[in-house]
This record gives C-alpha cells, structure tokens and sequence, in this order.
C-alpha cells in the first residue's frame, strides 16, 4: 500500500522540475528509496525514523550514479539536520530560512516542508502554513504528521469537513499515528457532534497510546453515560409508543 | 357431680328440671348449672355454652353465681377457639375468641382470648384484624400483664400491613416501658426509628434514636448509624447546624475511641463525618470576603481554610475511595477558591495608577501558589483512574482541571511541534 502510494509521488507536478534539475539517477534514487520506505520512513511523533541515507539494496544503478546519489542525498541530510538543529535552538527565522532553501532545491522530500508548515503555523500565519503543508502531502501522501497539522488548521478555521478528511488521510498513511485520532475524536466529539465516532477515535489513541492520558479516559468515560442515558432514554421512549 | 359422674349428674338434674314440679327458682338454676358444668366437665363446649347461657337468661341469681355462670360461659366458648385452633381451624378460632369478648366481656379471660384471637388472625394473616384486637387490649388494659407481647403482636401486625408509623409507635411504647431488658429495650427503640424513617416521620424518628443511643452498651455500627441519621435529621429537617456538627464530631470521635475495636462501616462514617465537616468548614471560609481591612479578613479566611483543609485531608486519609475522591476534590476547590478571593479582594482605594497595577500584580503573585495546588489535588484526583476508581469526583475534578489549564488539559489538538525526517 505505501509503496503504491509513493510509486505515485513522481506523478505531481513537482516532479518535472525535480527531473529537470537532479541527475536521473538521483530522481531515480529518491523514488526509490520513498517506494521502499514503508510506514517506519514516515515518522510519527517521537520515533526516530529512518533518514535517507543509503540507498536500498534493490537500486540497481551504475557505481558512478551511485555515488553522485549518494553525494546529494548526504547533502540534503546534513542540510536538513542543521536546520532541525536551529529549529530546536527556537532560531525560528534561521530555521524558516534553511528549510525554505532545503524545500526549494529538494521539493521531492516532503520534511523540509514539514518543517516550515510547523514553523508557520507556530508563527500564527495560517495560510502559509496550510501551503505548506499541502505540498508536503503532495511531495509525501504518507506524511501523517503533514495531514495531521492540515486537519488541526482546517479544523481551527472551522472547515470541519477539510479536517476531517485530513485526519482520514493521516490514519490511511499510518493507522497507528494516535495524534490523527486523537484529533479526529476531538473534531467529532467537539465540532460535529458525533458522540459514538469520537468514542471509535478516542478509544484507538488511548489502545496506540498504551492508555496513558487520563483526560482522554475521563472522555470516553463521559461520552460512554451519555451513550448510555441516550440508550436508555430511547427505551423509555420506545416503551411509550408501544400498544 | 363429687364422683366426677358427669352423663349422671346431667341426666339426673335434666329429669328434674324436666318435671320441673314444685322447683324453686334456685333449685331449678342449680339443676340447671349441674347440667351446665357436667357438659363443660365432658367436653362439650358448645353445649355447655347453650346450657350456661339458659342458665343466665332464667332469671336474677344472686352476684356470685352470676359471675360464675358467666366466667364459665366465657371458658365454654375459649374452649371451642381452643378446639377450633388444635384442629387447624385458625378462623373459627378467631370468631370464637372474639365471641368471648361479646358475650362475656367483663370476665377474666377476655384479656387472653382477645390476645389469642389476634394470634389467630396473625397466623390467617388477616392484619388489621389482629391489629383492631390489640388496639383494643390496649386501650382496656393498658395495665395487662401481657401489654408488652401485646405491643411486640401490634408492631408487627402493622408492619405487615404496610403501617410503618403505627409499627414504630408500638415499638417506641416497648422502648419506653420499664419491663423488658435494656437491650431489648434498645432494639425496640431501633426498630422504632427505622420504622419512623420508613414512614418519613423524622422528627419521631429523631426522638427514637436518641433513645437508642440513650443505653451506652449501644454496638458501635448501630450507634454510628444513629449518630449519622440524627446528623443528616439535624442538617436537612430541623435545620439545627450546631446539632448537626455535634453529631458528626461524635461520629468521628467515637470511631477514634474505638481504635482496634472499629469496624469498617464505623471508619466509613467517620469517613464521611469528617468529609462533611470539611465542607461545612469550606462553606463557611467561602463566606468570608477579603474585604478591607484586609490583614483581618484575611487571617479569618486563612485560618477557615486551614480548618476546612485539615478536615478534608482526614476525611483522604481514612481510605475509601468515594469518601478520598470527594475529599480531594474539595480540597482543590478549597484552594481555587482561596485564590480567586485572592484576586477578587477588595482594592485599597487609595490605590490607582501604577501602584494599583502593582497590587494587582502582587496579587495574582499571591494568589497563583493557591490555584497551582488546586491543579494539584485536582491532578491527584485524577490519577486515582490508574488504580481502577472512577465516579463522580474524578470527573468533576477533570472537568476543573479543563477550566483551571485548558491548555494542558482542555481538548486540544495533538500537534507535532518537530518533523525530523527528510521524506
């Protein structure tokens, strides 16, 4: 399924410019190494997840394609964690900037996109973040966390359908990220009033979660009564009509 | 009638009333009574009945024959309730014994075959009928030897019929006769205050447990419920606070006193004494503004919190997890609320400007240790979820802790503040 997925990547417009300016057999590389990545290449929350780095054991390409593959890949890496060190540092305009240049020279990888959407929207400017996002979604459909941050704009700019089908694509990618259903049950449980599909969402972070947040617990409680009492309720009404 | 001849002594006293020549009045009632008490001597009761009944209607006797007749008449009837009962018969037991008491009212058996009649109505589960018998003994001869078994037959007789007042009131007249042992006395009086609280008579019921509680050797479960009820009757029904107080502090004095003897439902309400103290104490901090002069508001509010506190903290500690969660969410409410009189406070008014926005200042500075602690509790509470509990406090407590740190606790989304893969 991800593989799939990936395989498509090179269908966006971006990757016309990409081919345009890298070397085939560095495009080549980078589709492969998405196409192979599998869920564990897309990190979720916490994880450290693979970087790209050494090509697959699958590539089969020349030794000097290889190596200028290799050249840039390592460069795009060094690159990329000198700007998650100065977004670590809070030097938020530093980091805007070294991830935009990372993102103009590298639009295939979605992080660097990432990245800026975070820093934008951490910098309340909404709509460049939601760009931001949405070309990391396109670079990367497997990017949760990218489909995750657009359902929390979506939902805060009250497009509670956008939000929804974000958090939908962030599950598809990754059903096991427990931040997209922990949002979903918010938007269902806050926004559209849909007691029973919060409960679902809630349910399954708290399972992915190892039931760790108590908060979420005392919701499930919560809505676990007013199920109950509707329940009930609806007997009684039930008996009321009856001959 | 000496040789215990009785068909004899019939037959020859029936020949001679028969001829009936030249008998006198007092001949002819005697032959008369012979006939009587040699079909009583026999057995047949029901005949002897007809014959001590022929025997009253002929005519004035004198007082003491009389009374004989009619006591024997009486027993004549008494006997064949006795046949009726031996033989199963519980209703034609009743309407005999009751029949005693119409033909014979003024004998002294009466007393018995009302008390036996209501036995037989109890055993026909005819209720109100046993019931109107006793009432009946009760108002001739309130004096009766039998009044307590009469009262104990009463009691129960109404509690079968769905009369819980009446019950209690005939249990509360055992509770306040001499006769009787203290214990017995004691459950009477118990058993008065349950009924008079089943009918919803809590001021009688009032009356019943203090009694109760007026024999020391009380068992210390029974009297701690007492002492709750007469707590809650003081608090709810005759609005009487200091009563109220008295009684939740004997509760918790009194499980202290017992020590090892304590029971678990004795520490449970303990428990739930110290938990109300607490609040009452709580309530009456709330009541005191911080109004100027500050330093003297704010010393008596301090020292009503501290006391409100050191209360709930009693009530955590003896353990039950209904009890604890409360008290813990009490004890953050407390808290919050010493805060937020913190910064609703009176302003000197001779503060504006820049000192007033300093005071300000130094008021929330004042006031934040206060709502920090009631994150606190309120967080305690809560992690009580991880061993199982969950009830009304728990869930009161988060619904404060999203008031208190919407951002930490409120339902917010969960957003990766860092992406760091490249891909």
């Amino acid at each position: 399924m991800a593989r799939t997925t990936n395989v498509m990547l090179c269908m966006t417009p971006c990757s016309n410019f990409v081919r345009q300016r890298t070397p085939y057999a560095l495009w080549s590389l980078a589709l492969l190494i998405v196409a192979c990545s599998g869920p564990a290449a897309h990190k979720p929350p916490g994880s450290t997840a693979a970087r790209a780095s050494a090509p697959p054991a699958v590539v089969r390409s020349s030794p000097a394609a290889k190596a200028a593959v290799a050249r840039d890949t390592r460069d795009a890496n060094a690159r990329f964690d000198a700007a998650l060190q100065l977004m670590k540092q809070q030097q938020v305009a530093e980091a805007q900037a070294a991830f935009q240049s990372l993102a103009n020279d590298y639009p295939e990888f979605s992080g660097p996109l990432t990245a800026l959407g975070i820093l934008y929207a951490q910098g309340r400017k909404r709509d460049t973040a939601l760009a931001s996002f949405a070309k990391a979604v396109a670079a990367n459909p497997a990017n949760a966390v990218a489909w995750t941050w657009l359902g929390s704009l979506y939902r805060e700019a009250r497009n509670h359908t956008g939000a929804e089908d974000a958090y939908r694509r962030a599950i598809a990618a990754h059903s096991d990220y427990a931040a997209a259903h922990l949002n979903l049950g918010i938007l269902y449980d806050v926004s559209l009033h849909r007691p029973q599909d919060a409960l679902r969402e809630y349910r399954e972070y708290q399972r992915l979660s190892g039931d760790r947040n108590l908060m979420v617990a005392v919701w499930i409680k919560e809505l676990e009564a007013s199920s109950t009492q509707r329940t009930a309720a609806a007997a009684v009404a039930a008996d009321g009509i009856t001959p | 009638m000496a040789l215990k001849n009785y068909p004899q002594a019939a037959a020859v006293a029936q020949r001679a009333l028969d001829d009936g020549k030249g008998l006198s009045p007092e001949l002819r009632r005697y032959d008369m009574a012979v006939v009587a008490d040699a079909h009583f001597a026999q057995g047949d009761y029901a005949q002897a009945e007809r014959d001590y009944t022929a025997l009253l209607n002929s005519g004035p006797g004198d007082t003491s024959e009389t009374m004989l007749a009619r006591d024997q008449l009486a027993a004549a009837i008494y006997r064949q309730a006795e046949q009726a009962r031996d033989a199963g018969n519980d209703a034609a037991a009743a309407a005999h014994f009751i029949r005693v008491g119409k033909v014979a009212p003024q004998t002294a058996i009466r007393a018995n075959a009302d008390y036996d009649a209501a036995a037989s109505y109890a055993a026909l589960k005819q209720w109100a009928s046993a019931a109107d018998v006793l009432e009946g003994f009760r108002q001739r001869d309130p004096q009766h030897r039998l009044i307590g078994d009469v009262d104990r037959r009463l009691a129960d007789a109404y509690q079968q019929d769905g009369k819980p007042k009446l019950a209690a009131d005939a249990y509360m007249r055992l509770a306040q006769r001499d006769t009787g042992t203290p214990a017995q006395r004691r459950d009477a009086a118990w058993s008065a205050a349950l009924l008079y609280d089943g009918a919803n008579q809590p001021i009688m019921s009032q009356q019943a447990y203090e009694r109760f509680l007026a024999d020391a050797s009380a068992p210390l479960d029974q009297a701690q419920q007492a002492r709750r009820r007469l707590a809650d009757i003081a608090g709810n029904i005759t609005h009487d606070p200091q009563r109220q107080q008295s009684w939740l502090e004997q509760i918790v004095s009194r499980d202290r006193q017992a020590g090892n003897a304590s029971s678990d439902r004795s520490r449970l309400l303990a428990a739930q004494a110290s938990l109300d103290l607490g609040r009452k104490q709580a309530k009456s901090a709330r009541q005191i503004a911080l109004a100027l002069p500050l330093d003297k508001t704010l010393m008596q509010r301090k020292q009503a919190t501290e006391a409100a506190i050191a209360r709930l903290d009693e009530a955590a500690r003896y353990g039950f997890a209904d009890v604890t969660t409360a008290a813990t969410f009490e004890l953050g409410s407390v808290y919050r609320e010493f805060g937020r009189a913190i910064l609703e406070s009176t302003r000197p008014r001779t503060l504006s400007g820049e000192a007033l926005a300093e005071y300000e200042l130094l008021l929330e500075e004042q006031a934040d240790p206060f709502e920090v602690k009631a994150i606190q509790a309120h967080e305690t509470n809560l992690g009580r979820m991880r061993q199982g509990v969950w009830n009304d406090w728990i869930r009161r407590s988060a619904g404060a802790l999203m008031e208190l740190a919407p951002g930490r606790y409120g339902k917010n989304d969960q957003r990766d503040a860092l992406y760091d893969s490249l891909l």
